[in-house]
């Protein structure tokens, strides 16, 4: 008998805690829609590091020829050769252009996932651009067409998010230093939680109109809890065509 | 200094001018409602992109004069919900005529009312 | 007897705290209510609103002929004063002189559209529509709701609002934005929007109605009707209106749709010449 009012008396008490647990979970402000258990929780506000991260990758890259000449273009006379592209010639800076996929990866601001059930948003700071990686298996459409941020279909492999891109306009620059892609590109992106607070993207660049070859390159982000994505605009009120 | 400003003069001597006139968001009053005009002729130049699409038409005035016609479209997404449109629509060589309002000053450039598409279907026209 | 009758309590005391677990659970995540209303999905209104309706009646039912009604645009002032009949009638914006002396400049006394000047409309110049303007108009906004919050994406601007339902405030340094800062709480069917902390560069409306960055906005949006969104907003502003007046609009569903990718300009990112910006010299864009 008392054995038994003591197992009930525990029992209470586990069932208190657990609930307890649940409520404290649920109230955190920077809790978003969850995962559910069997997908891996990228969820929340990250920012990428290191914050001067000129380039995805330290190895001069395959560049064919055409686009070493307007790598060259883009940093000539400039004094730090793996430092950031010219300013002055920086369609970011010069036009508000958009940063563009990857390159917004290596803008200082932060970005949120948000795992909705068929697809995944991710929403940078930079420039209030939002991308929207389709998680329910559709094709990229047949007239992708030419974006600045291309079309995305993604998967889970394991713990890790492949991100598959197509549909660039070329535009941008590739990252801060200047280098560039073409419309080619065909971009893979491949995330994974490492530990509770980082992030490892992993980029693989098939873009033959432009690389000799297929490359890859990386990118740390740092979780970021209880921060919120703030308005940013890529140049507020200066335009004035 | 010196080789910087060189630079920019070359890129200027190579970089070709825009074609057509800056259309970023600009006023609906520029366009005579009350004045339906049409020009038929043939493409010679199409842009799918923000914030309004461009197709710019070879046509010959009443002294038989080429001249071009700008006809100003709605952006990119709203022609491929509304028309079923897309960035192929159109090739340079295609023939049309579009009704539309005219620019009040004179200008040649007009916002489409409707097209007689390539092979004689109407459409109406979207800005 | 006594053992026996304390380990019924015992139990009784473990199934009731279990009942009330639940509840708590809720109201301390304060996050999902027993009842929101659904409004997620994509939605655009039919026309570009000059400017907002007067808001309908509560007690009105919505009609197909209603809904028509206030699906179509705003008339102008001028056609407006000069209409007969019932139906929906244009908000009257209710100026102040300061607010009234920058209306005239922004446009035609008529205003709405018709002789706007475009050269101080900010968004001819490839910034942000803002809000309450980016509602009306004409390009798609998907409404999407989580526990914790409800974002709108929107496609014109390719703009994010956050609208925080976690029953947090707004914070004391709330700043001066295009957008605001929202937070939201459910009503019944209605999501009941708060804003401040707006910078005054925007326009409410494309007729040019001015604010300053006291407005604070109370957003109210409900669905009418499967297929309807009424949005009706309260403008606050001492410095521009010289009370509180409310305008309304409709927008539509499209659930087959997906919200696309704009960038506002780009016909001048992509090939124009580029102006003189902070002293920057003009470049023309690099050829490749």
């Amino acid at each position: 008998m008392r054995e038994w009012l003591i197992s009930s008396i525990l029992a209470v008490v586990a069932m208190l805690s657990v609930s307890g647990a649940g409520i404290a979970q649920t109230a955190k402000p920077s809790a978003t829609a969850p995962a559910t258990n069997s997908t891996p929780d990228l969820s929340g506000v990250w920012q990428g590091r290191p914050a001067n991260q000129w380039s995805f990758s330290k190895e001069a890259l395959p560049m064919k020829p055409e686009a070493e000449d307007s790598f060259k273009y883009n940093t000539v006379d400039w004094h730090n050769p793996i430092g950031p592209g010219r300013k002055e010639l920086d369609p970011f800076i010069v036009s508000c252009a958009p940063p563009g996929v990857p390159r917004l990866w290596l803008i200082d601001r932060p970005f949120e996932f948000i795992q909705r059930p068929n697809r995944i948003i991710i929403h940078y700071e930079a420039d209030h651009t939002f991308r929207q990686v389709w998680m329910d298996g559709r094709e990229h459409p047949e007239d992708v067409g030419q974006l600045w941020l291309g079309h995305s279909r993604g998967r889970w492999d394991g713990d890790t998010l492949v991100i598959d891109t197509i549909g660039f306009n070329g535009e941008p620059w590739l990252d801060n230093s200047g280098h560039v892609f073409s419309d080619a590109m065909h971009l893979i992106e491949r995330i994974r939680r490492v530990n509770r607070n980082t992030l490892n993207i992993e980029i693989t660049v098939d873009d033959p109109k432009a690389y000799s070859k297929t490359w890859t390159g990386e990118r740390i982000a740092v979780l970021q809890p209880g921060r919120v994505i703030r308005e940013n605009l890529a140049c507020d009120g200066v335009m004035n065509w | 200094m010196k080789k910087m400003l060189l630079i920019v003069l070359l890129a200027a001597a190579g970089m070709p001018m825009a074609p057509s006139p800056l259309f970023a968001h600009h006023n609906q009053a520029n366009f005579n409602r009350n004045v339906v005009t049409t020009v038929t002729g043939t493409v010679k130049e199409y842009h799918w992109m923000n914030p309004h699409s461009m197709l710019i038409l070879v046509t010959r005035d009443e002294k038989g004069e080429f001249t071009d016609w700008s006809i100003e479209l709605a952006p990119p997404n709203s022609l491929q919900r509304d028309n079923g449109w897309s960035r192929t629509t159109f090739k340079a060589g295609d023939q049309i005529t579009v009704d539309g309002n005219a620019y009040k000053d004179g200008r040649k450039i007009m916002r489409p009312l409707k097209f007689v598409m390539p092979d004689g279907t109407e459409v109406k026209g979207r800005f | 007897m006594r053992t026996s009758l304390f380990g019924a309590f015992l139990v009784a005391l473990t199934v009731s705290v279990i009942i009330h677990a639940q509840p708590a659970q809720k109201s301390a995540a304060a996050s999902a209510p027993a009842a929101t209303a659904d409004l997620s999905g994509v939605w655009m209104p039919n026309v570009n609103y000059t400017s907002y309706w007067e808001p309908p009646p509560e007690t009105e039912p919505w009609t197909k002929e209603k809904i028509g009604q206030y699906r179509e645009n705003v008339p102008r002032p001028r056609a407006a004063r000069q209409a007969t009949g019932g139906g929906p009638r244009p908000a009257v914006v209710p100026m102040t002189a300061w607010a009234e002396a920058i209306f005239k400049y922004n446009g035609t006394p008529d205003g709405a559209d018709e002789g706007r000047r475009n050269e101080v409309d900010s968004y001819s110049h490839c910034s942000p529509p803002g809000v309450p303007r980016n509602w009306a108009i004409r390009r798609p906004y998907e409404i999407i709701q989580e526990p914790h919050r409800v974002l709108v994406l929107f496609e014109g601007d390719h703009w994010v609002r956050q609208i925080w339902t976690d029953g947090r405030g707004h914070p004391p340094n709330v700043g001066r934005t295009w957008g605001g800062h929202s937070i939201g709480k459910w009503d019944g069917d209605t999501l009941v929007v708060d804003t401040v902390g707006f910078n005054d560069k925007s326009w409410i409306d494309i007729a040019g109605h001015p604010h300053s960055e006291a407005l604070h906005l109370t957003e109210r949006l409900r669905r009418v009707d499967p297929d309807h969104l009424l949005i009706t907003i309260t403008f606050e502003d001492p410095k521009a209106f010289t009370k509180p007046w409310t305008g309304s609009l409709l927008a539509a569903l499209h659930p087959d749709w997906v919200i696309g990718e704009v960038i506002p300009c780009e016909d001048a990112i992509l090939g124009h010449p580029i102006p003189k910006i902070s002293g920057m010299p003009i470049i023309l864009r690099p050829k490749r």
